[in-house]
């Protein structure tokens, strides 16, 4: 899964956001770090669609304009699962082999 | 019109357009920042070929942007072939013969038609009907001296014939020498030179040789030959074509993936797969093409062939195949696909 992939099923895991929701979600939970450009959520968010991760969930009326709501469908909490799961993994060994760098953890 | 709205026209018609500028304008900006202009026109025209987690289609469309891009800068270029000058004539022919033969009577001929040769000299229906024959190639203006041979040391008459073009103006290269090759020895039998000089437009190659049957003694063949250089501004036209021959392809295959993205297996197939035949038998035609015009744009061209010429021999039949091929494609999405806003429409009413 790529990084933004990965930020816009974080930004919608907790509720359904419209698109300038999500880019606001994911800059505010990546601490800036992700920036998404509007072009590329959207093209992630049409791909995510096709792939059943992501969903429309319903339409408001603002200011005259329709307004789109994009939900984590359960597939796309399995898949975000799964991410988180190996991320951790990852996240696990690098910081094991980092202490037998720094020589506080045990020597195989 | 807004800045926003301009490049959100790289997406197709339908409520996405509103939904990005929603979004895009949310923070209270009206016009894009050059970097956001390049993602959406780069996302505007992904979207345009509909089936997002497609790749596939992606690759397809390429390919065909290459071919109609291809296409349409031969088309465009053989047309304005017409408007480019022709062969020098009268006094200005006149003074090239003089100064590569001086004080001899002197003949010219061009070789083939007004712009080309083709052995065949067939109508444009001949042409549209079974391509061009094999040699087909620009025509040259051939000018040499009466009774072809001028006595004397052909190296020491290449020399002057370079000092004399270099003094009207043209740009003489390197003196090649020309001969046959001894195989046992690897070493060149000289018997004659090539000379190559440029002006305006025009490359003019002298060539002298001994080998000619029935050269007297103390004499030397020798013609000069005149072929045309492709002007800039029919390059920068060719290019202009195939930008917008490009478009045009991926256009096409947009609307042809999304006019079919929800019809049945038998209608995406008889779609894809006679355009994946085209593409098979066309792109290496393409990519020689595309290559020799940017070889003819950047100057390395000079080989005497239209860039296009290997469509029109060899790969004629192929080329006209994958055009009833690709006809087939558009008219089984014309006649059996659902316009996208349709189905758009049908959606929003399910739901």
């Amino acid at each position: 899964m790529r990084e933004p992939t990965f930020w816009i099923l974080t930004a919608l895991a907790s509720r359904p956001l419209h698109g300038y929701g999500v880019l606001q979600e994911v800059s505010r939970l990546s601490e800036g770090q992700m920036r998404l450009q509007a072009g590329t959520l959207y093209a992630a968010l049409d791909r995510l669609t096709a792939e059943g991760l992501v969903e429309p969930d319903h339409d408001e009326l603002v200011d005259g304009r329709n307004r789109r709501y994009y939900r984590l469908t359960d597939r796309g909490a399995t898949a975000l699962d799964a991410e988180t799961a190996r991320l951790r993994s990852n996240a696990r060994t690098a910081a094991r082999q980092l202490s037998v760098r720094h020589g506080t953890g045990r020597t195989a | 019109m807004s800045g926003y709205r301009l490049v959100l026209r790289a997406y197709p018609k339908g409520p996405r357009r509103e939904e990005l500028f929603d979004t895009l304008t949310a923070s209270g900006r009206t016009r894009p920042t050059p970097r956001e202009a390049v993602n959406l026109l780069r996302h505007g025209m992904r979207a345009r070929l509909g089936r997002p987690g497609s790749r596939g289609v992606v690759v397809l469309a390429v390919l065909v942007a290459l071919s109609t891009g291809y296409l349409s800068a031969a088309v465009a270029a053989r047309i304005g072939w017409e408007r480019a000058p022709g062969f020098p004539s009268g006094p200005r022919l006149a003074a090239i013969q003089q100064s590569v033969f001086p004080g001899v009577a002197h003949w010219a001929e061009r070789d083939g038609g007004p712009l080309f040769i083709d052995i065949r000299e067939p109508t444009t229906a001949d042409v549209l009907v079974s391509g061009h024959d094999e040699d087909f190639k620009f025509s040259t203006l051939v000018v040499g001296p009466e009774g072809r041979f001028l006595p004397g040391d052909y190296r020491a008459w290449t020399e002057g014939a370079a000092a004399r073009l270099a003094a009207d103006g043209w740009d003489v290269g390197e003196t090649e020498p020309m001969g046959a090759t001894i195989i046992a020895t690897g070493e060149l039998d000289q018997d004659g030179t090539l000379l190559t000089a440029t002006r305006g437009g025009l490359v003019m190659e002298v060539e002298t040789s001994t080998a000619v049957v029935d050269t007297p003694p103390g004499s030397f063949d020798v013609t000069a030959t005149l072929t045309r250089t492709t002007p800039r501004w029919l390059s920068a036209l060719s290019w202009a074509a195939w930008l917008a021959g490009a478009v045009l392809g991926w256009l096409a295959t947009g609307w042809v993936s999304r006019r079919t993205e929800g019809a049945g297996g038998a209608t995406r197939s008889l779609t894809r797969e006679p355009v994946v035949v085209a593409l098979v038998l066309t792109t290496p035609l393409t990519l020689l093409g595309t290559a020799a015009l940017v070889a003819d744009t950047i100057g390395l061209g000079g080989a005497g062939w239209p860039f296009w010429s290997m469509s029109m021999t060899y790969g004629w039949g192929v080329t006209q195949f994958a055009a009833v091929m690709c006809l087939l494609s558009v008219l089984v999405a014309a006649f059996a696909g659902r316009s996208a806003r349709t189905a758009a429409q049908r959606c929003e009413a399910a739901s």
